[in-house]
């Protein structure tokens, strides 16, 4: 039998026993924590300014300058085995597209759509303004009926579909700054 | 003749739509998880042509846990219950889709855990997408560098104020 000294993935209080290592990583490092956001730090000091938004193990960073960047990165690096993916791309689910010149970026989320309709066997399906049959009558079912229809719907996964739909509704529209 | 006013194609009734979409029953389990392709458990992942991938990433998981000081050996308290665990395997995939590595990972049954016995208190570290959103709109406004990092294995690092028994993992007991 293991008597647990760190926490593992999927203990109840993993998320929360990390939340507080990281907090005192960015509190140690002088960064102050955001009232309105637990998950957003950020730290200014005369020229630079870095932000940082924690998203479970998920770390975006923005820094006024490269070698402010390389700074951070190095420090979260001495301090947790991290992967560095360079520029915002893809996180969460959504693909980020940016227009330096511009100063624009754009976000997705086909992909992550494409994906969930594959997965439930949608790909050919087609859009619909109305979601529900119109004319159909609404009927009370017997206790025998209610159990058939229970029985035939046990196989469809409805649970992970609707699950798989709370996340695309975030990146609609678009971050958008003209100069 | 009389003048049709709906197409000619055949129309199914929309409440049956999902008829449609039935998946096979051995994809209904699979639709549940993350990714189709993915083994659902050791007896799976061992026996997938990717075999000694898994295995691989099994033995960088353990010995990761190992280094990191995650657990004693200790026996368990009569009074206590212990925490199940399981290996759970994932492809990790670039956003073109391509594979970039396997992935295995031990996580506890946190499920069977009781309040008060064995955890206290809960918290999920996720930023508001708004936040998200906003930040970003500042990051492109002030032209600053935008980065992304990922913690390897943010859970295995934090401390426990709480005592938790666990099993033994399977295939490493």
């Amino acid at each position: 039998m293991y008597k647990l000294k760190k926490s593992l993935y999927r203990l109840k209080q993993s998320l929360r026993a990390w939340y507080q290592r990281i907090d005192m990583f960015f509190t140690h490092e002088g960064f102050s924590r955001s009232q309105a956001d637990h998950l957003l730090y950020v730290k200014q000091a005369g020229e630079y300014l870095l932000i940082v938004i924690i998203y479970v193990d998920d770390v975006i960073i923005l820094a006024s300058n490269v070698s402010i960047l390389k700074w951070l990165k190095s420090r979260l690096e001495d301090e947790f085995e991290m992967s560095d993916l360079g520029g915002l791309h893809y996180c969460l689910g959504v693909e980020f597209e940016r227009d330096r010149a511009n100063r624009t970026i754009t976000m997705s989320q086909n992909k992550y759509i494409e994906e969930v309709l594959k997965r439930f066997n949608m790909e050919e399906c087609k859009p619909i303004g109305t979601p529900l049959d119109v004319n159909s009558k609404l009927l009370k079912f017997t206790e025998e009926e209610f159990q058939g229809i229970q029985k035939e719907m046990q196989g469809i996964p409805y649970k992970a579909a609707v699950r798989s739909l709370c996340m695309p509704w975030w990146a609609h529209g678009r971050i958008l700054h003209s100069r | 003749m009389e003048e049709r006013r709906y197409p000619l194609r055949e129309r199914r009734p929309l409440g049956e739509w999902w008829k449609n979409h039935i998946l096979p029953q051995q994809d209904v389990e699979r639709a549940n998880v993350a990714c189709l392709d993915d083994p659902l458990n050791l007896c799976d992942a061992m026996h997938l042509e990717d075999a000694s991938k898994w295995e691989a990433a099994m033995q960088e998981e353990y010995a990761s846990l190992m280094a990191n000081g995650t657990w004693e050996l200790v026996p368990l308290p009569k009074d206590r219950k212990s925490v199940g665990c399981k290996w759970v395997f994932r492809t990790k995939r670039d956003a073109s889709g391509h594979i970039v590595r396997h992935n295995a990972r031990l996580v506890a049954k946190g499920y069977s855990q009781v309040e008060g016995v064995d955890f206290n208190e809960t918290f999920a570290p996720v930023a508001k997408f708004t936040t998200i959103k906003c930040m970003l709109g500042i990051g492109s406004a002030m032209d600053l560098e935008i980065h992304q990092m990922d913690v390897k294995t943010a859970f295995l690092n934090g401390e426990l104020e709480e005592d938790i028994y666990m099993d033994q993992p399977q295939g490493f007991v």
